[in-house]
């Protein structure tokens, strides 16, 4: 809300103004504009109604004809500051951040006496990480409102954005010691995640004796056990504490023995990772039978223990044999990242032809299915295509409805180049199971990859949510952000108007004939066509990179109020890098690449155009 | 494979799992709004450094009379390449758990589309849950769900 602070009425054009602005506040944004009009069509530097006109213009879509009211306006009373935080609403509305920032700080240094405009401030502050100001922002309106505890959340998180983490943790402190006798079942989340913010900011501070005092004292607090254990097993590590370190690791693989971190953090705390390998594989047995349905105590020997080894080869077999036993369609996959070692990767193919040829044929035939299909994968590692695609041949012969061997088939078949049969290979596999969307997206990327992008629309839409009048998903594609399928087909549309392209070079020039023009005439649409299809898509990614970078404004003020500091902090991080995003990073490429190559193309008309400008100016 | 909480730099790969995986799809606030309101009940499973399984999981905000506190399953789901290692089962007791010592979870509800016979053995079967109610027209598509529930009553406070 806009309030005026003085209520006395210097003349018609405030009174007349002050009621534009209830009507502004109420939404009656027709009539508000009727008063401000009348205003200037009197005093046409009547400030505050320039201000409010512009504003209103918007507000009424006469979009263009906004900005020029608020630019007089500021540029007549920069220092009144209703006009500056009309100007602060007008570039909130149009998502000029850092402007808006401006006018609304103005507004405060002008001395408004609106509070409400500080809660503002500090979003957008947030946004356009102006940190600096936005501490003093989070201070001012925590005066203002000390009675809620998000705002003693938030101005914690300006301090320690700031990384003035003794203010930020002397914020929380104090809150904690204010409310804690009044906390009811309601507000036991809030103090459980507060208490570990404040450990976390000491914790990044460096202080890890304060850090696990504080641990230790808030214990009772904090219903997040998880990160009360792993916090504490940190500090313990760090300070030293290496057998009370690795208690809690073994505690916390009780709770979740899947998770590889707590291995190597055990380690870390046992100072085995420098013993001998006999040793850790001791502790690896050890643990693989506390907990026998867990992969990382089987798999993390065999990152460790040398291929010549012999406990290796007898790991490695274990581990390979009892998954292909279950037909567990990722074994090869959970294998791979050994066979960056050329030796280990010689000592599993040894295990699975052994296995293979030895054991499998006394087994369920399936077993031998899954045999086949690992070593053609194995096979397709080393690009030995005829030997993968054999494998994976006589195991569709033996088991013709198995989708994963389509899939690997296929995958085999793009390998050697040919795309088009790749995609009807995985076709094959989709119309197998017409249920599953993972084999359809498979089925509508190996499409794309073969340049055959309306087939593949046709078939992911299949899964999309269609409105009525649609034709196919192309709109929920890009509503639901499936930036792989927009980027896939930016690539697949790029490839086409080059191979457009290509054929235009290859037209012979010297054919005057009519179908010559008119196939070259067809040509230069197709490549005007494709091209605008490939930035469209190309740009609908970028779009949504900036969608991904907006969503987080909301939370600027809601994490404060849920009392999630840690997580929002994080988002702020992963905001900050989001434009490293590998996706992104392609589209940027690819996109560039195209503009490049218009940029290059553009020259040389010009270049072309200038030659034949002179030769029809030189004298002759 | 590693199992683990979800972080706000998953995110992204739980998007794409899920619209590889299932006709469910949402935006990325979405996944934002639980991850910055329930960060502690949500997990993936991870192969270095991919998400091929996730587990999206809530409060519910909105307690009826004489109802009790619960959790809430947005959606779970794991590559279908990556099946057979059990990962949907250990991404669920990990999230339960966390629903019911963090937030004092009595039981976990979930939809699942009357028609997705795979997700209900794997709910019923595997995971122990049992069809509560059939939620006429449940979804976008007018479809009808089958409403789940499983007691998280065996998780008496704190396990440690």
């Amino acid at each position: 809300m806009v309030a005026r602070n003085n209520p006395i009425l210097a003349n018609k054009e405030d009174a007349n103004f002050r009621e534009a602005l209830k009507l502004f506040d109420s939404k009656q944004y027709k009539k508000a504009l009727k008063l401000v009009e009348a205003n200037i069509k009197k005093n046409s530097s009547h400030a505050e109604s320039l201000a409010l006109k512009g504003v209103l213009n918007h507000h009424l879509g006469h979009k263009a004809e906004a900005k020029q009211f608020i630019t007089k306006a500021v540029s007549k009373e920069p220092g009144n500051y209703l006009v500056d935080h009309l100007a602060g609403i007008y570039f909130r509305t149009i998502d000029d951040y850092p402007e808006a920032a401006k006018w609304l700080k103005a507004s405060i240094d002008n001395g408004s006496p609106n509070r409400a405009i500080l809660r503002d401030l500090a979003l957008l502050q947030s946004q356009i990480r102006d940190y600096k100001n936005l501490r003093d922002t989070r201070q001012a309106y925590l005066e203002f409102q000390p009675g809620y505890r998000a705002n003693w959340t938030a101005t914690a998180i300006a301090q320690h954005l700031n990384k003035d983490y003794n203010a930020a943790v002397n914020t929380l402190t104090k809150i904690e010691d204010i409310i804690k006798p009044h906390l009811t079942e309601a507000d036991v989340y809030e103090q459980s995640e507060c208490c570990l913010y404040k450990n976390y900011i000491v914790n990044e501070a460096g202080n890890y004796t304060k850090a696990l005092e504080l641990l230790e004292k808030d214990e009772k607090e904090i219903t997040d056990r998880l990160s009360f254990l792993e916090y504490k097993a940190k500090y313990l590590v760090l300070l030293g504490q290496n057998e009370e370190a690795s208690l809690i690791y073994r505690q916390l693989l009780q709770r979740n023995p899947d998770n590889v971190d707590y291995y190597t953090l055990l380690e870390t705390a046992l100072g085995t990772s420098s013993k001998p390998f006999e040793y850790r594989l001791k502790l690896y047995e050890k643990l693989a039978r506390f907990y026998p349905r867990s992969d990382p105590p089987k798999f993390i020997p065999l990152t460790f223990l040398p291929s010549d080894h012999p406990s290796f080869e007898q790991k490695a077999k274990e581990y390979v044999e009892s998954q292909l036993k279950r037909g567990v369609p990722s074994t090869f996959v959970n294998i791979k990242p050994l066979y960056k070692n050329i030796e280990k990767l010689k000592v599993i193919e040894k295990i699975v032809l052994e296995f293979f040829k030895l054991q499998a044929p006394s087994l369920n035939p399936t077993i031998t299915v899954w045999s086949k299909y690992f070593l053609a994968q194995h096979y397709l590692y080393l690009n030995d295509l005829v030997t993968a695609n054999d494998y994976i041949d006589s195991a569709l012969d033996h088991s013709p409805t198995l989708v994963e061997l389509y899939i690997v088939k296929a995958r085999i078949i793009k390998h050697f180049g040919d795309y088009e049969k790749a995609s009807q290979i995985m076709n094959e596999a989709r119309e197998l199971d017409l249920q599953d969307r993972f084999i359809n997206s498979k089925t509508t990327k190996y499409l794309l990859r073969a340049n055959k992008v309306n087939e593949a629309i046709d078939c992911i839409s299949l899964f999309t949510k269609l409105d009525d009048d649609a034709v196919n998903g192309c709109k929920d594609l890009h509503l639901m952000q499936v930036n792989w399928v927009l980027i896939e087909s930016a690539e697949a549309y790029t490839r086409i108007y080059h191979e457009y392209e290509k054929q235009l070079k290859d037209l012979s020039p010297e054919d005057p004939s009519e179908e010559a023009l008119a196939a070259e005439q067809e040509l230069k649409e197709n490549i005007d066509i494709f091209k605008g299809l490939a930035l469209k898509r190309y740009h609908a990614v970028i779009d949504n990179f900036k969608i991904f970078f907006d969503d987080q404004f909301d939370f600027h003020s809601y994490c404060m109020r849920r009392a999630t500091p840690r997580d929002y902090i994080e988002t702020l991080k992963w905001e900050d890098k989001l434009h490293s995003t590998p996706i992104y990073v392609r589209t940027i490429k690819g996109l560039s690449s195209v503009y490049w190559e218009i940029y290059e193309q553009q020259q040389k008309q010009k270049e072309l155009d200038a030659s034949n400008e002179d030769k029809e100016s030189s004298p002759s | 494979m590693n199992i683990r909480p979800a972080r706000i730099d998953d995110l992204m790969g739980m998007q794409a799992c899920n619209l590889q995986n299932l006709p469910e799809n949402y935006t990325m606030k979405y996944y934002m709004y639980h991850e910055l309101t329930w960060p502690q009940v949500s997990f993936v499973a991870e192969d270095n450094g991919r998400i091929v399984g996730y587990i999206l999981a809530k409060m519910e905000e909105e307690i009826s009379d004489g109802d009790e506190p619960h959790g809430h399953v947005t959606s779970i789901s794991v590559l279908r390449t990556y099946r057979r290692l059990g990962l949907a089962k250990r991404l669920m007791v990990q999230s339960q758990e966390a629903m019911a010592t963090v937030y004092r979870a009595s039981y976990v509800s979930l939809h699942v589309r009357k028609s997705n016979r795979a997700a209900l053995a794997l709910y019923k079967d595997t995971l122990g849950f049992e069809v509560k109610d059939i939620e006429k027209k449940y979804y976008a598509d007018g479809e009808d769900a089958y409403a789940m529930r499983l007691s998280l009553k065996y998780i008496s406070g704190d396990v440690c």
